[in-house]
C-alpha cells in the first residue's frame, strides 16, 4: 500500500517513552480490548481491526491518558470505535433462530461452542444491560470504573447488573433446555 | 442513593452461578486472539510481537528492532539498555544533523524515526538544538514543497510544560494551515499539518490540525482517507463542536 494519510497517521516520530508505554499497554491490555469487542458480536478479525484502531487512537492521545486509567481509556475508546462500526455489526439480529444457533454451537467444539453460546445469551440482553454485564462479570471492572465509562450513576450500574443477571439466567436456562432436547439418543 | 443501590454483588463466576452460566462466562473470559491476530495488531500499531516460549510469556519489540520482554510483570529491567541503544542512535543522528545543518536527509523517515527515539534523559537534551525561526518553516504561498525537518527530540517537547514561545510556534503553524486551506491550497495545508504532527506529536492543537487535514483531504477528493480519519477523530475527540464539524464535512454520523 502506498503511503496515504492513513499510513502517515502512524507517527514516524514517537518519543521513546511513549513507544515503550504503548508497547506495555498493548501487552497488558490488547487481549481484554479484543475480547470486549468480541462480546459485542464482532468476528475475531473485525475485533482485531477495531483493537488496532483503538491503540492507534491511544497512541495519538497518550499524553492525555493518566497512568492509572489506561485500561478504562482503552475500553472506552474500543466502545466508541465499535459504535462507529454501526450497531448492526456488533449485535446478532434479534430475530435469528436461537435454537439453530444453539445447535450449531453445540457442534462446534467445547470451548469455542461455549463462547458462542455465551454470545448468543448476551445477544438476547438489551444492549445497555449486556454492556454492564460484560464489563462486570467477564472483564472484572469495578462498579466505579463502569459508572465512569458509561457515564451513569453508580446506582444505575447496580440496577443494570441486576436486570442483566435476570435476563442472562433466563436465556441460559433456555439454552440449557435446548441443549438437552437436541441431544441425540445413544 | 442508598448503600444497597450501589453495592454490587459478588461476581457470578465466584458465587451464585449455575453450572452452565459459570461455564459460559469462564469460556468467554478466557477467549484470546490467535497468535497471528495479535501479531497483526502489533504490527499495525508499530510494534512487533514474538509470542511463544513458556506459557504466559510474550515478547515484543518495537519497530526499531529493540526487543522487550514481558513475563507477567512490567518490563522495567529493559528500560536502561533500550534507552542506551536508542540514545546511541539518537546521538549519531543528532551529530550528523548538527554537523550538516543545511543538509536535507535523503531518507527522511529513517532520520525522523531515529530522532524520535532519542530518550528524554539523553545528553542531547543538555545541548538542545535551537528552534528555528518559525517563519522559515512555513512554505511560501502556493508551494507544495514538504517542509524541512528539524532535529528537535520529540520527547524533549512532550515531556515538559509547553513554554509560551513554543505555543506561539504551534499556533503559527495551525494558523498557516488554516490560511492555506482557506485560500485553496489544500496540498500546502496538508504539508503544514504533516510538519506540525511531526514536530509536535503531543502538541496542544492536535485536534485542530487533524481537522484541517481531514478538510484538506476532502477538498483534494481523497474522501475515503478523509472519512476513515474522521471516524477516528470523532472517537478520539468527540463529542464537541469540532468533532461535529468534522463529521459533517466527512458525511459520517455525528458523535
Amino acid at each position: 500500500m502506498s503511503e496515504t494519510e492513513l499510513t502517515r497517521e502512524r507517527p514516524a516520530i514517537v518519543p521513546e517513552a511513549d513507544r515503550l508505554r504503548l508497547t506495555r499497554m498493548f501487552v497488558d491490555h490488547h487481549v481484554m480490548v479484543w475480547r470486549s469487542l468480541r462480546r459485542r458480536g464482532l468476528s475475531p478479525d473485525e475485533a482485531a481491526d477495531a483493537t488496532q484502531e483503538t491503540f492507534m487512537i491511544a497512541l495519538g492521545r497518550l499524553a492525555d491518558v493518566p497512568g492509572d486509567s489506561e485500561r478504562a481509556f482503552l475500553i472506552g475508546t474500543a466502545r466508541r470505535v465499535a459504535f462507529t462500526l454501526g450497531r448492526k455489526t456488533f449485535r446478532w439480529q434479534l430475530d435469528d433462530d436461537m435454537d439453530q444457533r444453539i445447535s450449531s454451537a453445540r457442534d462446534a467444539g467445547d470451548e469455542h461452542a461455549d463462547v458462542q453460546l455465551c454470545d448468543i445469551a448476551l445477544s438476547k440482553l438489551s444492549p445497555e444491560l449486556a454492556e454492564t454485564f460484560v464489563l462486570y462479570e467477564i472483564e472484572g471492572l469495578s462498579s466505579p470504573e463502569i459508572a465512569a465509562l458509561l457515564e451513569v450513576p453508580l446506582g444505575s450500574v447496580a440496577s443494570r447488573l441486576r436486570r442483566a443477571r435476570e435476563q442472562f439466567r433466563e436465556v441460559v436456562t433456555r439454552i440449557e433446555r435446548g441443549l438437552l432436547s437436541s441431544k441425540r439418543p445413544p | 442513593m442508598s448503600k444497597q443501590e450501589t453495592d454490587l454483588p459478588e461476581r457470578l463466576r465466584a458465587a451464585g452461578a449455575s453450572v452452565l452460566e459459570r461455564r459460559l462466562l469462564e469460556a468467554a473470559g478466557a477467549e484470546r486472539p490467535a497468535r497471528e491476530l495479535s501479531e497483526r495488531m502489533a504490527r499495525a500499531i508499530g510494534i512487533s510481537m514474538v509470542t511463544g516460549g513458556s506459557a504466559g510469556t510474550e515478547s515484543v519489540k518495537t519497530d526499531i528492532g529493540v526487543p522487550a520482554v514481558k513475563a507477567t510483570s512490567a518490563s522495567t529491567w529493559l528500560v536502561p539498555w533500550v534507552s542506551g541503544a536508542l540514545l546511541a542512535v539518537g546521538l549519531v543522528v543528532g551529530i550528523l544533523v548538527a554537523n550538516h545543518p543545511g543538509a536535507r536527509p535523503s531518507a527522511a523517515t529513517t532520520v525522523r524515526t531515529a530522532v524520535s527515539s532519542a530518550p528524554a534523559a539523553s545528553s542531547a537534551l543538555a545541548q538542545p538544538v535551537p528552534a528555528p525561526a518559525r517563519t522559515a518553516e512555513v512554505p511560501p504561498a502556493g508551494s507544495d514543497e514538504p517542509l524541512p525537518r528539524v532535529a528537535v527530540p520529540a520527547s524533549a517537547r512532550s515531556r515538559r510544560e509547553t513554554p509560551a514561545g513554543e505555543l506561539a510556534d504551534q499556533i503559527a503553524l495551525v494558523d498557516a494551515a488554516r490560511s492555506a486551506l482557506a485560500s485553496g491550497g489544500a496540498q500546502r495545508a496538508l504539508a503544514i499539518v504533516r510538519d506540525y504532527q511531526s514536530q509536535y506529536p503531543s502538541g496542544t492543537f492536535r485536534p485542530e490540525v487533524s481537522a484541517v487535514k481531514i478538510e484538506a483531504l476532502i477538498k483534494m477528493g481523497r474522501t475515503a482517507e478523509a472519512r476513515t480519519l474522521a471516524q477516528r477523530f470523532v472517537v478520539a475527540y468527540g463529542p464537541g463542536p469540532l468533532a461535529a464539524r468534522v463529521a459533517r464535512l466527512a458525511q459520517i454520523p455525528a458523535p
